[in-house]
């Protein structure tokens, strides 16, 4: 639980010069598997001034899909807002466990947006601005590929060793998290692991910040149809361009249950959109290895998530849910890999 | 005896769906109860099939690794004999799904092996024996990868909670 008057307390040790600071309307909010989201709103005075703000805080969780670094997804955040892609306004990183029983972050809370990719797709409110998100989708895209990564301090991040090594390190790092966390056999991971080993794309074009889960679902919208943050930065990398294009790709990621990446646009208008705003080429024989990586990259954090149901370190049963759904991603594996 | 574990199953999903749903306010709460449904979902879909699936699917690959044993020997003489030892094996004869599970854990591991063989082979585009147990693996791991419910199957859910909230079965 997190309380209220913890976060007061918090805010009070964060904002010196704000007094009769308050605390209302703690939620937790679903989503975000990696770390919980709790959203609250903060009132103060400063300056002889009301002050007045929706918050998120995101704090670490007892077990999760991924375990992922949170100050680098904080300093992520950080540099790209800098830059003007929609994203919310990160506050403050808090690494000390006394306040709220573990690490958290604070960030702005953007208010009056959805993010269900349901509510998206399937609302009637919605239907008419389908094609400017899928527009706005593929812009914020080129726009995040095109930052100058090690301008903005980036370099934490550990580029590849050079444009060749993208797809190897990638492969690497998430053959690591099957074994580390597979509790049966997985043939069809496995032999996956060896395929993309044997089919590696050509070069990365450049070496660009990869957001690494760039999807619909991950983003908040409205009906005006701007895409006013995108969210879950927590894999944030740097790699090949084309992996944040196929993971959009993957089936999972199209919601309406049709051949419509992300349920808004076809394959040729993403690509097209796509090279047009970034000019990057989209080849297709190298989007196919990052999309069977992507499935399996998918089936690897389910994975995760299976071991920390069954170890008892979480009592989500999202984790329980996820870690039965791994064969259609095997499926759509084998589908991509032509056997 | 009725209720079946199946219609209990379908029970809890409608009381969740309907009494259970309307007194849980928040986001949280709602999105929490939709996991449980869809959990729910899977295992009624499930549970009647399950231990003759599992006695399917051994069966299947004590065939399967049978060929492969022979096939993979050229390659990989150890994973040869150990496949046909385990294939030796006498086996619990039990129907419970832990024996069953157990059994296709351990001939899973085995056909995993076999598998990475066979996609190190692939490329060479020699061994036709060991190429055609690979393509009867994919088409026996296909299979089974297609069974069940599934939460990309959210359409058939949207219907079936629709269904639930207006009181039906």
């Amino acid at each position: 639980m997190v309380q209220a008057e913890r976060i007061e307390e918090y805010l009070r040790s964060r904002l010196p010069q704000a007094t009769e600071i308050a605390v209302q309307n703690v939620q937790r909010l679903p989503g975000g598997a990696s770390r919980e989201t709790w959203s609250f709103d903060a009132r103060w005075r400063e300056g002889g001034a009301d002050v007045s703000r929706p918050f998120v805080l995101r704090r670490d969780p007892d077990a999760s899909l991924l375990e992922t670094d949170r100050d680098m997804e904080f300093r992520v955040m950080e540099a790209v807002w800098s830059q003007g892609v929609p994203v919310p306004r990160m506050y403050w990183l808090e690494p000390d466990t006394a306040w709220l029983e573990r690490p958290f972050f604070v960030m702005e809370r953007v208010d009056g947006c959805e993010v269900s990719a349901q509510k998206l797709l399937y609302e009637p409110r919605f239907t008419a601005v389908h094609d400017r998100i899928a527009r706005s989708f593929v812009d914020v895209l080129a726009r995040i590929h095109a930052l100058d990564w090690r301008s903005l301090g980036l370099e934490c991040l550990t580029p590849p060793a050079d444009s060749a090594a993208c797809g190897t390190t990638e492969i690497e790092r998430w053959e690591a998290v099957v074994d580390r966390d597979a509790l049966e056999p997985q043939p069809v991971l496995r032999a996956a692991f060896r395929w993309l080993r044997r089919n590696l794309p050509p070069p990365a074009q450049k070496i660009v910040l990869v957001h690494a889960d760039y999807r619909t679902g991950n983003f908040l919208f409205d009906e005006s149809g701007e895409i006013k943050a995108f969210l879950d930065w927590e894999m944030a990398h740097l790699g090949d361009p084309l992996e944040d294009i196929a993971w959009a790709c993957i089936r999972p990621w199209r919601w309406a249950g049709d051949e419509r990446i992300g349920g808004l646009m076809s394959r040729e208008e993403f690509y097209r959109m796509y090279a047009e705003g970034s000019g990057l080429a989209v080849h297709p024989e190298g989007v196919r290895f990052w999309e069977v990586l992507g499935n399996v990259k998918l089936a690897a954090i389910f994975l995760t998530g299976a071991r920390s149901f069954c170890d008892g370190r979480t009592r989500s049963i999202m984790m329980a849910l996820v870690g039965r759904n791994i064969n259609r991603l095997e499926l759509e594996v084998m589908e991509l890999m032509g056997v | 005896m009725r209720p079946t574990s199946v219609e209990v199953l379908r029970g809890l999903q409608g009381v969740l769906a309907s009494d259970i749903g309307r007194e849980v306010q928040s986001l949280f709460g709602q999105d929490a109860l939709q996991t449980g449904q869809m959990l729910l979902e899977m295992l009624a879909n499930e549970l009647d099939g399950a231990a003759d699936s599992l006695f399917r699917d051994n069966e299947a690959l004590v065939e399967l690794l049978g060929r492969g044993a022979a096939a993979v020997r050229p390659l990989d003489a150890a994973l040869a004999e150990e496949t046909q030892a385990a294939l030796a094996e006498e086996t619990d004869t039990s129907l419970t799904l832990s024996a069953l599970s157990a059994r296709n854990s351990r001939l899973r591991g085995l056909l995993e092996r076999l598998l990475v063989v066979c996609e190190d082979a692939a490329a060479g585009g020699k061994h036709a024996a060991l190429m055609a147990v690979r393509a009867d693996a994919y088409r026996h791991l296909r299979d089974v990868a297609t069974r069940g419910w599934s939460f990309w199957d959210m359409l058939s859910f949207r219907e079936r909670m629709a269904q639930l909230r207006a009181g039906g079965p």
